[in-house]
């Protein structure tokens, strides 16, 4: 039996065990490992916010595993932090914490913590070829006899030591709940926090066996080992780094753009027109009379040949270059370094630098972009990032029918559309900096080694993402398809679009037809644009629509998010800040492009 | 002097321009009035009076520089100037321009945190002085009650080449009035009664210290003390422990920092508060 269901559902295995560490330590990859699911990683902290839970079998014992969130210490200083400290307050059978060998004293440190609340623990020494490359081993035995608890040294991406952390943890569920015995370090309980640090430093001592200079002398990092900090420092820099910073992005959108457009041109296109829909629509012909059940299936929203062709065709490609893009950004440790950058920046609209994973990751969807943002920042700084991301980044959906309503037409279009899009994005920030209560955070952000991303992470994670936009994206997406193909053939489409047009006709000065989209946009976004396509419409007409697509209500979906995250009230604020900026500005291009 | 402390932050190349100017108007007198008047007079005649100086006045500079032109346009009226900065090279050269205006000066090689202040009618503080507000903090510390502190700060553009010190940042409760002045300067006065409400214990603190902030980049400092976050000690920033400012980044933008082989980005606030023990051999 396998379920992963975030956030909760309690599971039949009759154990806990509990997956804790520092961020961006490997949690998640010992979870997939361990349970063969896909809980989300990267090379960044705050991957994870909430807790995964899955089943793993460990030397026949069914166990339910929980992945925390990563915590520096169990203070809780973000939303992220306190699911973690309040997750290690209930009773579980044994606590796994995953050690970053690069990292060792903090690592220790936070064993040493829960070794406080009283809880059976075994340590993961994860990372220990990183450690290796840099000139350090660790004397793992030590460690265990020092700590007093067992340890496995491990190596999670590529899977060695897991087997003998498998039979570690069989072992200790099968061994009688701990007598009163305290482990030797446990001992330090009495002491302040300050105590902890000094047996951590302590520890970390007695194991650590280093070629390299010492890791406390700051010329570790000015003269890197292997894999240069050289390098890494420069991306930081303002010179070279912005300049670098601007051609990682270039990329990206090139990669996204090309490699999407080209997958759907050269191969997904063709078959469409060529294969299926002739095909289909012969079939379809022969088998259904003329009439309202034949136009459901093919008809003007045919269920059978839109409700396939935009999920599959035409939005497909896009996720799968959009996520092939992120996963490398997001593997190789790329991203805090860039968020560094544009702290300055940021702050000026009320965010901080690190907020700017949020965003990118809104440009995926905007659902995990806002489920990110527990990982970082207040309210205040959550709620400016949230509305930002519903209102005017537009998900990987949204663009790719965006670039087909107007790259045809010119890709100056598109170009403009995104400059409009990072000025509402900015005006937005400004005012809300301005007018929301609220602290803001600081800013404290590890900055990642610098990796190459790991071919088969990211692979499996496309294939995890692409399938996550397939069960969560596509279907959904045919069943909005299915039910306006219903309501466009009764005619109730029609209705409704009467009673629309006078934002439609008069302010935006669309075709009548256009409240189409407008009504089906509130199930998907990107069902906003999309309709637009088989219209007979002048450019400014295709910008205008492209306009309001683009501002427009975020799905369902978004609402649902927004009003479980932040309260009903900020759902219903978004809903009509969103399609109140929609109109706004769309009306006035429209009435400008007139005049102009 | 120590190189940790020479700190350009920005625009570091704006700073060399500057210095560059100044040490052209050291050979070339004729340049040297035309700069002189163009960017310094206004300025200095309106420190003359918010300082309430006259002649006889005693008067320190805090960061002279190169070609001391505050110094020699005060001592030009009167007043008994000490002139302080804390690189040798511009002692010299200052020295040089000062005897060949024939104008006589005090000179003083030292670090105006290091500095005691007692003894001056008026301390004035220059655009380019760092670590501005622990210099700031060292005068009220040691001034005598009745000594007026004027210092000068930038303005919008400029403030991407100075750091711009509020009297807020001096510590709590301390109160200034501010006068713009041309080119993107302003002077400001710290109030009388600013002196007194340094309470004692900042004072003992007050100099003996630097903040990571006042690192430049590749410049290594020991931590002597960190703000009460927890995420700041996981991270390796605990005292005693030997930090590398990897960066500093504009517009406000975090302080990059190296610490035990792992790089970190600390707002500038947060930096701030973390105080690097004072190097040994700086006096």
């Amino acid at each position: 039996m396998r379920c992963h269901a975030p956030g909760g559902g309690r599971t039949t295995a009759s154990h806990e065990v509990l997956l804790i560490g520092l961020p961006n330590v490997g949690k998640s990859v010992v979870f997939n490992r361990l349970t063969g699911l896909d809980a989300s990683v990267g090379n960044y902290a705050g991957t994870t916010v909430e807790f995964a839970r899955g089943v793993g079998s460990f030397g026949g014992v069914q166990a339910s595993l929980v992945d925390v969130p990563g915590t520096y210490t169990l203070s809780a200083t973000n939303e992220a932090e306190r699911v973690a400290t309040a997750i290690l307050s209930t009773p579980v059978d044994l606590v796994v914490v995953v050690a970053d060998a690069v990292n060792l004293e903090s690592s220790i440190h936070l064993t040493l913590q829960v070794l406080n609340l009283g809880h059976r623990t075994i340590m993961a020494l994860n990372r220990i070829d990183v450690a290796a490359a840099r000139g350090r081993s660790i004397d793992v035995e030590r460690l265990s006899r020092e700590i007093g608890i067992p340890v496995v040294a491990t190596v999670a991406v590529r899977g060695s030591g897991l087997a003998d952390l498998q039979s570690t943890i069989a072992d200790a569920l099968h061994a009688p709940q701990p007598a009163a015995t305290a482990p030797k370090a446990a001992t330090a309980s009495a002491h302040a926090n300050d105590g902890l640090w000094t047996l951590a430093e302590r520890i970390t001592r007695a194991v650590e066996m280093s070629d390299a200079p010492d890791p406390d002398e700051p010329g570790d990092s000015a003269e890197p080992g292997p894999g240069s900090r050289l390098g890494s420092s420069a991306l930081v820099r303002p010179w070279p780094g912005f300049l670098i910073g601007a051609g990682v992005l270039a990329l990206a959108f090139t990669v996204i753009v090309g490699f999407g457009m080209g997958l759907r041109q050269i191969a997904l296109l063709p078959l469409m027109r060529g294969f299926y829909l002739p095909a289909m629509t012969s079939l379809v012909t022969r088998f259904v009379p003329a009439g309202v059940v034949r136009n459901i299936l093919i008809g003007e929203y045919g269920l059978l040949i839109k409700g396939v062709e935009w999920p599959f065709a035409l939005v497909l490609p896009y996720v799968i270059s959009f996520n092939l893009a992120m996963s490398i950004m997001e593997d190789s440790g790329y991203l805090p370094r860039f968020a560094v950058l544009l702290d300055g920046a940021l702050s000026r609209i009320g965010l901080r630098g690190s907020h700017i994973i949020s965003l990118l990751l809104g440009y995926g969807c905007a659902i995990p972009g806002i489920l990110s943002t527990r990982a970082m920042g207040t309210r205040r700084e959550r709620i400016i990032m949230a509305t930002l991301i519903s209102l005017a980044i537009p998900c990987i959906s949204q663009t790719g029918a965006l670039f087909a309503l107007l790259a045809e037409s010119g890709i100056w279009m598109v170009a403009a559309l995104f400059l409009l899009s990072f000025g509402v994005i900015v005006v937005a920030g400004l005012v809300m900096d301005r007018l929301l209560p609220g602290e803001r955070s600081q800013l404290i952000l590890e900055l990642p080694v610098l990796l190459a991303p790991p071919v088969g992470t990211t692979l499996k994670k496309l294939y995890a993402r692409t399938r996550r936009y397939l069960v969560d994206g596509a279907v959904p997406m045919v069943v909005a398809v299915g039910i306006a193909s219903i309501l466009y053939e009764s005619g109730l489409l029609a209705h409704a679009g009467r009673l629309l047009s006078p934002i439609v006709t008069g302010l935006l000065r669309l075709p009548e037809e256009a409240a189409v989209p407008l009504l089906l946009g509130v199930v998907r976004r990107e069902l906003t644009v999309l309709p637009l396509l088989d219209m007979p419409l002048t450019q400014l007409q295709l910008f205008v629509g492209a306009t309001v697509g683009l501002f427009y209500v975020p799905c369902i979906a978004v609402v649902a998010t927004l009003s479980r995250e932040f309260g009903v009230r900020t759902g219903v604020a978004v809903l009509l800040l969103t399609t109140g900026t929609a109109f706004l500005i769309g009306g006035a291009i429209a009435h400008l492009g007139a005049i102009l | 002097m120590t190189r940790a402390l020479t700190l350009p932050r920005v625009l570091p190349g704006f700073l060399r321009i500057v210095d560059a100017i100044e040490r052209h108007s050291v050979r070339n007198p004729r340049f040297g009035r035309f700069y002189s008047r163009r960017f310094y007079a206004a300025m200095v005649d309106q420190e003359y009076r918010l300082a309430e100086l006259g002649p006889d006045s005693r008067v320190l500079v805090v960061g002279s520089g190169p070609f001391p032109i505050t110094a020699l346009a005060l001592a030009g009226r009167g007043c008994r100037v000490t002139a302080v900065d804390r690189d040798a090279a511009a002692i010299a050269t200052a020295g040089s321009v000062a005897e060949s205006a024939g104008v006589a000066l005090r000179w003083l090689h030292t670090d105006g945190v290091q500095l005691s202040y007692h003894g001056y009618d008026a301390v004035i503080v220059a655009l380019h002085v760092e670590p501005k507000a622990q210099v700031l903090r060292r005068i009220l510390g040691t001034a005598d009650p009745h000594t007026r502190v004027v210092y000068r700060n930038p303005r919008g553009s400029l403030c991407a080449a100075y750091c711009r010190v509020l009297p807020a940042d001096i510590g709590p409760g301390i109160h200034g009035h501010t006068i713009p002045v041309s080119g993107k300067k302003e002077l400001v006065v710290l109030r009388a009664s600013a002196l007194r409400l340094v309470p004692e214990r900042e004072l003992a603190d007050a100099g003996s210290s630097f903040s990571l902030c006042d690192l430049s980049p590749n410049a290594v400092g020991t931590i002597a003390r960190t703000p009460d976050h927890p995420s700041l000690a996981a991270l390796g920033l605990r005292p005693g422990r030997r930090c590398m400012v990897v960066t500093t980044q504009p517009w406000g933008g975090p302080v990059i920092c190296s610490v035990g082989g792992r790089e970190v980005a600390l707002s500038r606030s947060i930096a701030s508060s973390i105080e690097i023990a004072p190097l040994p051999g700086l006096s």
